[in-house]
Parts: C-alpha cells; sequence; structure tokens
C-alpha cells in the first residue's frame, strides 16, 4: 500500500517528472489544437527522441501530452469551427455557434472545466476499477462493436438539419467514404478506380479538414464586411452554479467515456459523439438549442474524451491491450524502454500502474491550470479582420493535411471535399453526418462481416445471436428503442424550429 | 565553339565530382521513409535503430511514415527517389508479395538490402477453453468439423493466413478464418473467445503465453524456442511443413538499387553497427525476434526464399492474383 | 411529407439532381465490388450506403421541388441569379486561388506557393494595399514555418522544381 502510494506520489515529488509532465500537458493542448497534428504522431516522433531515457520520465511526458492533447481539440473547434483532433468533432457542432455569438470565453472556460472533471473521472475508474472493466470489455463481440456503431450512426437523427432526409444523404455518403480501399478483410478493391493512392483510403482527418476548414472558410467570404462579432471575455472560469448544475450530465457523459475508452478499437472520438447523442436525447430544456450553441453540447464530448483517456488506460495496464490509437503507440514505446506491456506486467513491474496512475492525475490538475490560460489571447485570434483570417486558415488547413501522411495528394482531396462542403452547406445539408459515417462505417462494416463470418455466413444465425447473449441482447435492445422513440415525434418538432430560425435568421443558413 | 567546351568542362566536372560527392557521403541530412504508420511494428523497429545509425552516419535522419497499399505506396515513393543514397525505405515483408497479389510491379529486387535486421517466429495460440492440446488434435477436429472451427487471421497475405495455407497444403482441413485489423485486435478476441485460434507473430502473443491468457500448440519453427521450451516444433506433428521453413515476417532497411558503392558500403557499415547495439538487441529479442542483422548477398537470398515460398504457397491456395511464374519466381 | 422550411435557393434543384447521379454512380461502383454474392461480401455496406443514398437523394428531389422559389430579382437570368448568390466573385476568385496554390505546392514547395497564396489573397480580400498585404503574409508565414518546421518538426512540401 505505501509502495503504491510513493509510486503514485512518484511525479508529484521528482522536479525532472513534474517539469515534464507540465511540458507535455502544455505541448499537447496545441498539438491538439492543430488540425493535423495528432496525439499518435507526437508520441511515436517521442519514441526516437526518449530512446536513452529512462522509461518514467518518457511515460511522464507521453502521459501529458496524451491529457493535453485531447483536450486541445476543442480550442480550433470552437473558435474555427475546425476540430483540432478527432475527438473534438462533437464539440464545433455547438462551440462554434457560441463563438458566433461572442461567447467563445465561456464556451473554453466550460470545456476546460468539464474535460478536467471527465479526466479525473476516468483516472478514478482506472485505479479502482482496472481489472474488472478489461475483463469485462473482453466480452464485446464482433456482433456487440456493429451494434455500438449503429448506436453511434443513429445521431445522424439529430445532426441533419433541416431534412432527416438530408441527414441520411450526408450519414450514407459518409459510409461510402469510409469503404474506399483496399477492403481490410478480402484485400478487395473498393471504390480505388485502380490507383494507388486510393488503396489505403481517404482518412477522415483530411475529410474532416476540408469539409469544417476550408468550406467554412468559402461560407466566410459571404460575410467579409458584416462586422466583426465582439467576444465577451469577462467571464471565463465558468460560475460555480454553472459548473454544478451540468455536473450530473457531466457524470453520464464519462461513465461512456470510460467504457468506450475501455473497449478495444475505439477510442475518444466516438466516446464524445456517442456522449453528444446521448446528451441530445436526454436533456430537456439546454441553455439554447443543440447545434445552436447549447453549453450541454460542450459538456457531453468535453467530459466524454477526457474521460476516454483513462479508459483507454485501462485494457493497456492491466492486459496489455491498447484501448485505442494512442496507447497502441505507447506500447511500442514501452516497448522500448525494455518493458514487456501485457498481462504480466502489473506483476513484473507493479510501479508502473500507480506511476502512470499519479501522472494522468497530475497532467489533468495542469489541463486545468494550462486550460484557462491564455484564453483572453486565443480568443483575440477570431477578431482578427475575416480577409486576413480565412486565408490563414487555408495555410493551417494545408499543413495539417499534408502532415498526416506527407502526402500532396491528400491536400488536393482536401480542398475538393472543401469546395463540395460548400455546395452542400449552402444548400441545406450538415457536414457533421459525413464525418460521422467516415468514422463508423468501417467499424460497422468490418463488425458485421466478422459476426456473419462466425456464424459461417448465415445471417439467420447472425439474428439469433442478437437475442442469445445478455451483453448483445442489452446493445441491441437499446437500438430498437432508439429506433421506435427518434422516429415519429421528431421530424415535426425539429422542422418546426427551423422555419422559427430561417425567418427570425434571414439569409442563407451559414452552418 | 564556346558552348561546347563549357559542356565538356561543365560534364568533366560532373564526372569528378561524382565519386568525390560519394566518398563524403553523407554530406547532409537522410530521409527515413517508414512503410507503416505511427505505433506500428515496423514504425517501432525503425525509430528504435535509427538513434544509434545516425550516430555512426554523423548526420540526422528525418523519418515519415508513408503508409498505405499495404506499403506500395512507400515502395513506390522511395523507387521515385534519386538512387544517390539518401532516400531510406524501412520496410518489413509485405512487398514480396506485392507482385502475386497484384498490387505493386515494385518489390524488394528494386532495392539493396542496407540491413534486414530480424525476423519474428509464428506460433500457434489457441483460446484456453478449447479442447485441444496439440496442433495436431485441433487440425483433426477441423476435419471432422469443417468450417465450424473460427480462426483468427489479419487478412490475405498475413501470418495467419500464410500459415494456415501452409498447413493445409500439408493436411487439408477446411476452418471459418474472420479477420481482424491486426494481431493484437486478434488476439484480443481469442481472449474473449470470439476465435478459437489463430496462427500469430510471437511478438504479439509473447505476454499474454507467459501470463497463461492463451495456449501455443505450436511454434511455427523447425526447432522449439529458448523462450518457450515446452512447445513442439510445428514439425513434430507435420513433419512435411520443414519445407516451408525458415519463414516468418521480417524487417529491414533499403535504399533504391543503384546508390553509390561508397554510400552502400557506409550505409551497411553504420546499420550493422546499429543493429548490434545491446538496447536494440534486447528489445528486439524480448518482443519475440529472432535478429538477423545481415547485408548485402546474404540477405539478398533470405529475401528470394521468402519471396518463392509465401507466392508459390498462395498461388496455389487460389489466393494470389497473379501466378508466381509471370514473374520468373522459382517454384522453391 | 414535409416542403423546405426556406425558400429554395438558386441551383438547388440542379444539385439535387446532381446529387441522384452521383448516387447512381456509386451504386454501380459498389454493385461491382462483388456483387450480390454473400452476406459477408465486400460490397455488401457499400451498397447499402449507395441505397440510402439514393433513396434520400429521391427523397430530396421531391422535397425541392415542393418549396416555394426564392424570389428572383426582375429580370436576372437563372445562370446570373446563381452567379450573384452563390458563386460571387470572391468565391470564384479565392477557389481559383486555392486550386492554383495546391497545385504550385508540389512544383513550387511550401514556401514559396504560401507565400504567394497569403499575399494575393490577403491583398485581394483584405484591401489596405499591397505592402500590408507582404508584411502580414511575411509574419504569418515565418511564424507557422518555425511552428511546424521548428517546433514540431513537420516535414512540409519542398517542390522538385528547385531541388
Amino acid at each position: 500500500m505505501s509502495a503504491d502510494l510513493s509510486n503514485f506520489l512518484m511525479v508529484w515529488t521528482q522536479p525532472d517528472f513534474f517539469a515534464l509532465t507540465a511540458i507535455g500537458v502544455f505541448a499537447g493542448i496545441y498539438i491538439g489544437a492543430i488540425p493535423g497534428l495528432s496525439v499518435t504522431m507526437a508520441v511515436s516522433i517521442l519514441i526516437s527522441f526518449t530512446f536513452s531515457w529512462d522509461v518514467n520520465p518518457a511515460l511522464a511526458l507521453i502521459g501529458g501530452i496524451f491529457m493535453g492533447g485531447v483536450y486541445g481539440g476543442s480550442r480550433s473547434a470552437i473558435l474555427l469551427n475546425i476540430p483540432g483532433a478527432p475527438s473534438a468533432i462533437a464539440t464545433a457542432f455547438d462551440g462554434y455557434p457560441l463563438a458566433k455569438r461572442g461567447e467563445a470565453g465561456i464556451a473554453i472556460g466550460i470545456s476546460t472545466v468539464m474535460s478536467v472533471v471527465g479526466g479525473f473521472l476516468g483516472i478514478v475508474a482506472l485505479a479502482v476499477g482496472a481489472p474488472a472493466i478489461s475483463e469485462f470489455a473482453l466480452l464485446f463481440a464482433p456482433r456487440d462493436y456493429f451494434l455500438l456503431a449503429i448506436m453511434g450512426l443513429l445521431l445522424v437523427g439529430s445532426l441533419s438539419g433541416e431534412s432527416v432526409a438530408k441527414g441520411l444523404f450526408a450519414g450514407a455518403l459518409g459510409v461510402a467514404i469510409g469503404m474506399v480501399g483496399l477492403d481490410p478483410m478480402t484485400a478487395e478493391s473498393r471504390f480505388t478506380f485502380d490507383t494507388i493512392e486510393l488503396m489505403n483510403g481517404i482518412p477522415y482527418v483530411v475529410a474532416m479538414i476540408g469539409l469544417f476548414g476550408i468550406s467554412e472558410a468559402l461560407v466566410q467570404l459571404h460575410h467579409l464586411e458584416t462586422p466583426l462579432v465582439k467576444q465577451d471575455v469577462s467571464r471565463i472560469v465558468p460560475p460555480w452554479s454553472l459548473v454544478r448544475k451540468y455536473l450530473p450530465l457531466a457524470f453520464r457523459s464519462s461513465a461512456t467515456g470510460i467504457v468506450i475508452g475501455a473497449l478495444p478499437g475505439t477510442g475518444g472520438d466516438i466516446a464524445a459523439l456517442m456522449a453528444y447523442d446521448q446528451a441530445k436525447r436526454s436533456v430537456k430544456n439546454p441553455s439554447h438549442p443543440f447545434g445552436h450553441g447549447a453549453y450541454e453540447g460542450l459538456v457531453a464530448p468535453e467530459a466524454a474524451n477526457n474521460a476516454a483517456v483513462g479508459g483507454a488506460f485501462i485494457p493497456m495496464l492491466t492486459l496489455g491491450i491498447p484501448g485505442d490509437a494512442v496507447t497502441a503507440v505507447i506500447i511500442g514505446a514501452l516497448y522500448i524502454h525494455g518493458l514487456k506491456p501485457g498481462p504480466m506486467m502489473m506483476i513484473e513491474t507493479p510501479h508502473l500502474f500507480w506511476f502512470t496512475v499519479g501522472n494522468l492525475t497530475l497532467a489533468t490538475i495542469f489541463l486545468l491550470i494550462f486550460g484557462l490560460m491564455g484564453i483572453r489571447l486565443f480568443v483575440k485570434m477570431v477578431e482578427c479582420p475575416k480577409g486576413v483570417l480565412i486565408p490563414l486558415i487555408v495555410i493551417l488547413s494545408v499543413v495539417g493535411t499534408y502532415s498526416i501522411q506527407n502526402s500532396v495528394v491528400h491536400v488536393y482531396w482536401m480542398l475538393g471535399f472543401g469546395i463540395a462542403g460548400y455546395f452542400l452547406k449552402t444548400y441545406g445539408f450538415e457536414v457533421g453526418p459525413i464525418i460521422l459515417g467516415m468514422i463508423l462505417g468501417p467499424l460497422m462494416d468490418a463488425s458485421y462481416r466478422r459476426a456473419v463470418l462466425s456464424t459461417q455466413d448465415s445471417f439467420s444465425l447472425f439474428l439469433w445471436d442478437l437475442v442469445s447473449n445478455p451483453i448483445t441482447f442489452v446493445l441491441a435492445a437499446s437500438v430498437v428503442l432508439l429506433l421506435l422513440s427518434q422516429t415519429p415525434f421528431w421530424r415535426p418538432a425539429r422542422t418546426g424550429l427551423l422555419r422559427v430560425m430561417w425567418r427570425r435568421g434571414g439569409g442563407l443558413p451559414s452552418l | 565553339m564556346i558552348t561546347r567546351r563549357l559542356l565538356g568542362a561543365f560534364f568533366a566536372a560532373a564526372i569528378a565530382s561524382g565519386p568525390a560527392l560519394a566518398q563524403n557521403y553523407p554530406e547532409r541530412e537522410l530521409t527515413g521513409i517508414i512503410m507503416w504508420g505511427a505505433g506500428g511494428a515496423t514504425d517501432v523497429v525503425a525509430r528504435a535503430i535509427t538513434p544509434s545509425a545516425e550516430k555512426a552516419l554523423g548526420q540526422p535522419i528525418v523519418l515519415q511514415n508513408r503508409p498505405g497499399g499495404v506499403g506500395a505506396i512507400s515502395t513506390a515513393y522511395v523507387n521515385s527517389q534519386p538512387a544517390d543514397g539518401y532516400t531510406l525505405l524501412y520496410g518489413a515483408e509485405n512487398p514480396q508479395i506485392h507482385k502475386v497479389m497484384g498490387l505493386s510491379q515494385i518489390d524488394y529486387k528494386d532495392f539493396f538490402p542496407v540491413n534486414v535486421i530480424a525476423r519474428g517466429i509464428a506460433v500457434v495460440v489457441a483460446n484456453n477453453n478449447t479442447p485441444w492440446s496439440s496442433l495436431k488434435e485441433l487440425v483433426e477436429d477441423a476435419q471432422k468439423r469443417p468450417g465450424a472451427i473460427k480462426m483468427g487471421s489479419t487478412g490475405p497475405g498475413g501470418v495467419a493466413h500464410v500459415v494456415n495455407t501452409m498447413l493445409s497444403n500439408v493436411t487439408p482441413f477446411r476452418v471459418a478464418s474472420i479477420p481482424f485489423d491486426g494481431e493484437g485486435p486478434g488476439i484480443t478476441a481469442l481472449q474473449g473467445g470470439h476465435v478459437d485460434y489463430m496462427p500469430v507473430g510471437l511478438s504479439a502473443a509473447a505476454e499474454h503465453i507467459k501470463a497463461g491468457r492463451v495456449k501455443v500448440l505450436a511454434v511455427v519453427n523447425a526447432e522449439s524456442l529458448e523462450t518457450l521450451p515446452n512447445v513442439p516444433p510445428i514439425t513434430r506433428d507435420f513433419p512435411q511443413f520443414a519445407k516451408f521453413l525458415p519463414w516468418g515476417p521480417f524487417y529491414g532497411v533499403f535504399v533504391k538499387k543503384g546508390a553509390p558503392e561508397a554510400a552502400k558500403a557506409k550505409l551497411v557499415e553504420a546499420f550493422k553497427q546499429a543493429a548490434g547495439n545491446e538496447q536494440f538487441t534486447k528489445m528486439m529479442v524480448d518482443r519475440g525476434n529472432v535478429m538477423m542483422n545481415i547485408s548485402g548477398e546474404e540477405a539478398d537470398d533470405f529475401l528470394a526464399k521468402y519471396q518463392a515460398v509465401t507466392s508459390w504457397t498462395l498461388h496455389e491456395a487460389g489466393a494470389a492474383k497473379k501466378s508466381p511464374e509471370e514473374f520468373q519466381i522459382p517454384r522453391p | 411529407m414535409n416542403i423546405l422550411p426556406r425558400p429554395r435557393q438558386p441551383g438547388e434543384t440542379i444539385f439535387a439532381y446532381l446529387l441522384l447521379l452521383f448516387s447512381l454512380f456509386v451504386f454501380w461502383e459498389a454493385y461491382k465490388i462483388s456483387g450480390f454474392s454473400s452476406a459477408s461480401s465486400a460490397g455488401v455496406f457499400p451498397m447499402c450506403a449507395a441505397a440510402v443514398m439514393l433513396f434520400a437523394s429521391v427523397l430530396t428531389i421531391v422535397r425541392t421541388q415542393r418549396a416555394t422559389a426564392y424570389q428572383r430579382e426582375p429580370g436576372l437570368s437563372k445562370v446570373r441569379d446563381f452567379r450573384n448568390k452563390i458563386v460571387p466573385a470572391n468565391i470564384i476568385v479565392f477557389v481559383a486561388l486555392l486550386v492554383a496554390y495546391t497545385i504550385a505546392l508540389d512544383a513550387a514547395g511550401f514556401l514559396l506557393s504560401s507565400f504567394l497564396f497569403l499575399f494575393l489573397s490577403i491583398a485581394y480580400l483584405y484591401r489596405r494595399g499591397p505592402l500590408v498585404a507582404l508584411l502580414i503574409a511575411a509574419g504569418g508565414l515565418v511564424v507557422i514555418y518555425v511552428v511546424f518546421r521548428m517546433i514540431f518538426t513537420v516535414v512540409l512540401p519542398k517542390g522538385w522544381l528547385f531541388q
């Protein structure tokens, strides 16, 4: 017990570990905020960089970057409508409308505080329930991932904008784009048109930067003359009453984040989207309608994606199974430092578990400090004249896209997505469902086919599996309930609301 | 007249400076192209060996991941760069079956092997609740219930697929093959009981075997391993399997063929030293690899044998898109 | 089925038909992957997605046609109207600059092409004279280069023209 405590406190008491965690969080926030720079990439570069170090300082730095990076994506999502990291896609839905109203300061403040709350809850789950949760995560069969993906895709219903048909189109388009490339299961070409550039598919970050960043820049060209929105920066730290009001939602969202994070193969991006969907279904009177600047729309994804950090460490530290893409790279880093990530790691190197818990806790505290610092400066950035800001956004988008895989072809695609996105937005389509389809489509495709292959290609046996296993049954029942509950009542209410918005706002809906 | 003389002088200078340049190799930083994405096995190997190689070369190597097309993007890219020895390819075994899989016309024949660093060894692991205690029992069970046993795989041309194809070439049997996104996700599904067995690289399975979370039925090697002394080699139950061995995934560093001799020599020396680094070797062996650290002709022979065995196995199983004969790949 | 909650925009009908054509093309390509061979073949989801796209684009056409037309200013042709409302000069010039920039990127490298793009587009959009545009472009580029190339060591396109 005392050994555990001293391992927990190691990062707090040794000045160099303490400093490295701080540097990691700080760098992570900016890596996360810049689209195209990802935590996965940063940790991978650190592998060479920290090759000659001991394992503990390297881990301290990596843990800090992970925590900071997952949070950092919200900055650019709120201010520019370009999610800096995939886990911040859902944050843009309500964060950007807030910035348009001049409330970017409080939006970032809420995101920060809720990220910290989520981060802590994830760490608590890691510290208390790691072995049990990871055994539970192993029980998820391919068919369960299939159902989870469907649940996520039902979010299309809430992101459809002015008509469900348009939302469906965008979602299905995303799924189709997600299928591009060599099929990972049979190596058959799908929509590749015999070009090797398309064999590996189109990374969804490329589409994300184009659809959110470039198309928004084009839409803004219509409003060059409109006076800039003055951002209110008098209030950045949200008042305690506001925080307390959203704590229950933050707890629920964090629970989603922890489970999705702990499941191997799903990470913060899916966790944030699912939490957003849950919030949208369960919160009756949001501060503004969802999609038009609801604080609840920031609370849910931001709490969930940082809770997923702790969640992702759960199977990694107990079983050596990565919970998401970043922990997969961290496993590689551990090997290089002479550790053997796996089920034996808790026994062979017992200090690592409590060291990581301590490190993540410290990182979350730094997140609160650095997250609330410098907001004013950041917010002023969007007050820079549009004629200057728009070209700079383009350059950032190009650098971000190119750096994903050092490919100029990706830059062309990004531009194509941007122009297509402009027309889609102009004619009342939402771009959110496209990204959602691109993220969840491949997961749904692969897990459905694994599930059917497990039943020797028999569709009826597959259907029987859906009701004959407890986890699967619960998931299948939830999907059915969600479908039933949303179809009949949803459409009239939504259309009515949009009509009101149209009359009030006039002109093109820019989102 | 003047132009001609100038041109002549220019060419003379170019010829004279060519070897001189190569003598001073490397004069500027190098570029290292990694065949797979960040965090993949190839990425980890590349990033671990590079610091010592940089020290030996005296110049930095800027690493870039260029994944895609099962590795075809990276081979095409490095092949399109000048053959000056300044662009390195950190690759895995994949390009050796690109021709028969119809993915690309480029394989390691178009490159000079600076170093084939190490090769992995495959093992056959099974879920703890399965009744089999040897690979033989598994195969006999599969013959009794064709298609009912579920094998985890990593897609066509992956370790699981090739080993299983080799085995069914020795004794025909049929199982349901369920592809996962990689060996890690496959082993995860194996522990959850969603698949029954999986041939997999030892590096991905070693720790799970040690912890007793999966059981290992056989080592795909001609003899038992020091690290798994009680596990029989696959040749104990299936002696005919020996014709395929040694077989396994590998990692190497390559430059485009036609690079200056001096550059090649310098690179070979630098990477020989780097692959011999104690910390690096320990990491590789810990991950279940066998260190090779070979280059030049020796490496070329190894690459050719791998290509012949794998291409023909896939072809005979009907999994290849084109016949190895088309590319003059000799029958092993 | 409700009509649109807003007037129809210029070009919206044509766009809806284009989406239908595109969906048909996607469906055909999806069918070519593996046809209707089995419940787990590679083509199942691409075909499902394309079918949903087809269905949704037909619905969209119906709804678009039922919507009240956007009130054109009298005497303006449809094309003119589309130009004014959807693709005004700003958009055309900026997209042209964007396309030129990405094409130049591969040849001229990151620094030169980005500098030209920044300079021209700021000069065009911000309209405070060439000197101001020059200063902002140079300053912005230096910051971006330092942050990405130096701090995060991101590799940027070098360009084959000046190798």
